[in-house]
């Protein structure tokens, strides 16, 4: 068996009396698009936040490519190859969406000019026109919002990378895009992808395993088929159809 | 920010700008001591607010403190000289290095992630006050003099229009810093730490260190204004840790546009020049209009246009390329 | 040496004088815990209302305490006023520009002081309070006893409506949890309003207290500001009884210090204590954030 990309062991977070994550053990292969699925309050993006350090684990180990880092500050964790965008988009909003990109490239390349070069590549891969690249954060759309923010976190070149419901609020075309984008990634930049998503339509369609949570709880993984048909998941969601 | 256009041709207006006005300014003071003085404080100060730009412009970070650092600086290299000999030319750097490791202290556990900015603010201003009651201890409440010897050794002339030279060569210098900044890996992050700081953390900026990073520089500069700041007093004593001198380098930064040079230097030349005229008329029969005034200004531009001088000149920019 | 009667006079003065700071700081603590704001100006608006009650009690021969009743209403309106003039504008904004809000609003308020009033300290000619009592060794004064009481009522009274009133627990959520308390039908902008004419108001009746027995002059803000920084930083959130404690230990050590420091050491050592507890304690001594 290979060793896995990243690992948690029996992950616990809660806040105040609450259990966020109670004992959640995933494995993330490397190369693969993984979905994370569950009804809202399942503490997906709160796992997010503890394997990009935001919170500290109050139980159980995090391992990324067998080193353990579990507690690492943030900044060390981005630096070691792992990635994120985020729900609600967070742009850099005086900034050109350049100058955002380069930013985010300046953790590899500490020459300014190198670095923005490095954006306009990434921006091209992604399919940004050229002519945005000098608009401001706040002057561009959604789904440019979106793009930037990918690219931003492309830009620190991770190994993984964590994509927080990144389809939200986009239009069916606009979802067909992102879905080749994240595919791209994938394939060609060599990403491994951890895709959190409500949209079954993008998540079910791209990831090659799902892992379902509830309640803090990991309670199905497997083939996308298999999940959405399984009694538990199904009860969990209480209403949303599965494909 | 963008006032004047991007790249190496702003570079080249902005200075081009900044040494017409300061050949210009002397050209028509020539004569008047007190004017002369005059130019050469307001130039000084004008240096503090671009240097205060680094920490509350690029960085973010209220820092209510300024005069902590110019008073620690500018003491020391003045003690070194009248205490061990040591000329100021070389003491500055004592003084700017004093001056940063005070804010280095403060620095540490302020920008501890958790802690609101609003601490930060809050410590600075505390800071200017301890170190007043403490060099009241240490001082006594007699002034101090320098020693009367004159030189470029000493960075000390009697001759105000030579000291605005002086004023004028910190200023540049702290305007090219700003610049390398702006510029830099660190001008970037910082810009992107004040934007948002979570999602400065997620793409592998330490901010902690960062903003620590602007904090030195900004003191360090500060330090070594101290001591000119105290050969344009002619003294200096315990009151050199002045709150109210501390807020106006804050006040200024922030009318002026954070993170703009330009804008903080005309706030500064502004302001500063219309408070010290408002002192001299004003001053017995109604003081503090100077620091009304300052306050009147920040609240007006707190609420209707935070992005201050900077994005007045910004708009009037926008306006005149779309008449194009 | 210092006599154990001294020491013993001057804990009692210093934990009256900690209830009265802890009154005075309890404003602040509102405001910032459901606003988030830290109001700059806090001390500043303790100064000029101070100014009122001495205006009154030398025009018109009003007492301080009788002053009060008509201060605090007219301040909570005066807070509101403050509020949707110069808070609410800038709530969006980023906080460095709401903080310089607040200090260019210390600012014009100090110096109005300094054009109106100039330096020179005024102090309210007569008190009713000017008595006291021997309790043995110790020495109560009137109006320091009254000040503690007073103090002790009103955060009574705050804790009830805090816990017992709709307002008030709108005001506990909102501070534990902003977007919930939104979610839940709390008009925060309404909820903000109160909360600050309730904090100036507090303001208002703690300078009333002051002038039974202290002086006012234009800076009189800094040292309260000060004060009731510290104090929120060691109470963090910890509510009513946080604030209560972090007020009695600067009481009491701000009282035990005048015997063996001047003014201005004690001024010094004061803030130091701030530095000291955010370097160690960023989630005060008593907070739960």
């Amino acid at each position: 068996m290979s060793e896995a990309l990243l690992e948690t062991r029996d992950l616990v977070k809660h806040f105040g009396g609450i259990k966020a994550i109670d004992g959640v053990s995933i494995k993330v292969m490397e190369g693969e698009i993984l979905g994370l699925i569950g009804p809202n309050g399942a503490g997906k993006t709160t796992l997010f936040n503890c394997i990009t350090g935001t919170y500290k684990p109050d139980g159980g180990k995090i391992f990324f490519r067998q080193k353990e880092i579990t507690g690492l500050p943030s900044h060390e964790i981005i630096k070691l190859g792992i990635g994120r965008t985020w729900q609600i988009v967070r742009p850099f909003k005086k900034m050109s969406v350049v100058d955002a990109i380069a930013t985010g490239s300046l953790l590899r390349y500490s020459d300014v000019e190198k670095a923005k070069e490095k954006a306009k590549e990434i921006a091209s891969f992604l399919g940004l026109p050229k002519d945005i690249l000098e608009k401001r954060g706040e002057e561009i759309t959604l789904m440019q919002h979106k793009l930037v923010d990918l690219a931003r976190a492309l830009a620190t070149e991770p190994k993984l990378l964590l994509v927080d419901e990144v389809g939200a609020g986009l239009r069916p075309s606009e979802l067909s895009a992102m879905i080749d984008t994240l595919q791209k990634i994938n394939s060609e930049r060599k990403v491994t992808l951890v895709v959190v998503e409500h949209i079954m339509r993008l998540v079910m369609s791209i990831s090659k395993k799902v892992i379902v949570m509830h309640e803090g709880r990991v309670i199905a993984q497997g083939k996308p088929e298999e999940v959405s048909n399984d009694p538990q998941v199904i009860q969990a969601y209480l209403g949303i159809k599965p494909i | 920010m963008v006032a004047f256009g991007t790249g190496s041709k702003k570079i080249a207006l902005e200075l081009l700008v900044i040494a017409i006005l300061l050949v210009v300014i002397p050209l028509v003071l020539m004569g008047n001591a007190y004017y002369e003085l005059l130019a050469a404080t307001v130039v000084l100060f004008s240096s503090m607010v671009v240097a205060w730009n680094i920490i509350g412009g690029y960085a973010g970070q209220l820092d209510l403190g300024a005069f902590a650092y110019v008073g620690v600086g500018g003491i020391i290299t003045s003690e070194l000289w009248i205490k061990a000999g040591i000329p100021p030319l070389l003491g500055i750097f004592a003084g700017g290095a004093a001056s940063l490791l005070i804010a280095v202290i403060i620095g540490i556990p302020t920008f501890r992630f958790g802690i609101k900015e609003v601490w930060y603010a809050l410590l600075t201003a505390a800071l200017v006050v301890i170190f007043n009651n403490l060099s009241r201890v240490l001082m006594g409440p007699t002034d101090y003099y320098l020693p009367p010897k004159t030189g470029i050794l000493y960075l000390k002339f009697n001759s105000y229009e030579i000291m605005y030279a002086i004023a004028s060569v910190i200023l540049i210098l702290t305007v090219l810093a700003n610049l390398a900044i702006e510029r830099s890996k660190i001008g970037y992050y910082l810009k992107s730490i004040r934007e948002d700081e979570l999602a400065a953390e997620m793409i592998g900026i330490d901010t902690r260190r960062y903003k620590l990073y602007a904090l030195m520089i900004y003191s360090f500069f500060l330090g070594v204004m101290g001591y000119i700041y105290i050969v344009l007093a002619a003294s200096f004593s315990y009151r050199m840790f002045d709150s109210n001198s501390s807020l106006s380098i804050a006040i200024m930064g922030i009318i002026g546009g954070l993170g703009s040079i330009e804008g903080g230097i005309v706030s500064a030349m502004v302001l500063r020049s219309l408070g010290e005229y408002f002192r001299s008329s004003f001053g017995s029969t109604v003081p503090g209009l100077d620091l009304l005034l300052y306050g009147v200004v920040l609240v007006i531009v707190g609420i209707f246009q935070p992005e201050g001088i900077a994005g007045i000149i910004n708009r009037i920019n926008k306006a005149m390329k779309k008449k194009r | 040496m210092i006599s154990p009667e001294l020491l013993l006079q001057n804990s009692v003065d210093g934990i009256f004088l900690g209830l009265f700071y802890s009154l005075v700081a309890m404003g602040l603590a509102l405001i910032f815990g459901v606003m988030d704001i830290i109001n700059f100006a806090h001390g500043d608006l303790l100064m000029i209302a101070a100014y009122f009650v001495w205006l009154t009690s030398v025009d018109l021969s009003v007492d301080p305490t009788v002053t009060a009743l008509l201060l605090i209403p007219l301040f909570f309106i005066i807070g509101i006023g403050i509020f949707f003039g110069m808070i609410q504008p800038v709530l969006g904004k980023e906080p460095l520009i709401q903080i310089a809000v607040t200090v260019g609003l210390g600012l014009i308020l100090q110096n109005i002081a300094l054009a109106m009033f100039k330096a020179q300290p005024k102090a309210v000619p007569y008190s009713i309070f000017n008595f006291s009592y021997s309790l043995g060794p110790l020495t109560i004064y009137a109006s320091k006893l009254f000040i503690a009481v007073i103090s002790i009522v009103t955060m009574y009274a705050l804790n009830v409506f805090l816990n017992k009133t709709y307002i008030g627990l709108a005001m506990r959520s909102t501070t534990d949890n902003r977007e919930v308390a939104q979610l839940m039908g709390i008009n925060t902008r309404m909820l903000y309003a109160v909360t600050f004419g309730l904090g100036v108001a507090l303001i208002a009746l703690s300078s009333s207290l002051w002038m039974t027995f202290g002086q006012v002059q234009p800076y009189l803000g800094t040292s309260f500001s000060l004060i009731s920084w510290v104090i929120v930083a060691m109470g963090g959130l910890g509510g009513i009884t946080g604030v209560v404690y972090s007020g009695l230990i600067v009481g009491v050590a701000e009282s035990l210090g005048s015997l063996f420091l001047t003014p201005s050491a004690r001024m010094a050592v004061v803030y130091i204590i701030f530095f000291l507890v955010l370097w160690f304690r960023p989630r005060g001594l008593f907070g739960r954030r």
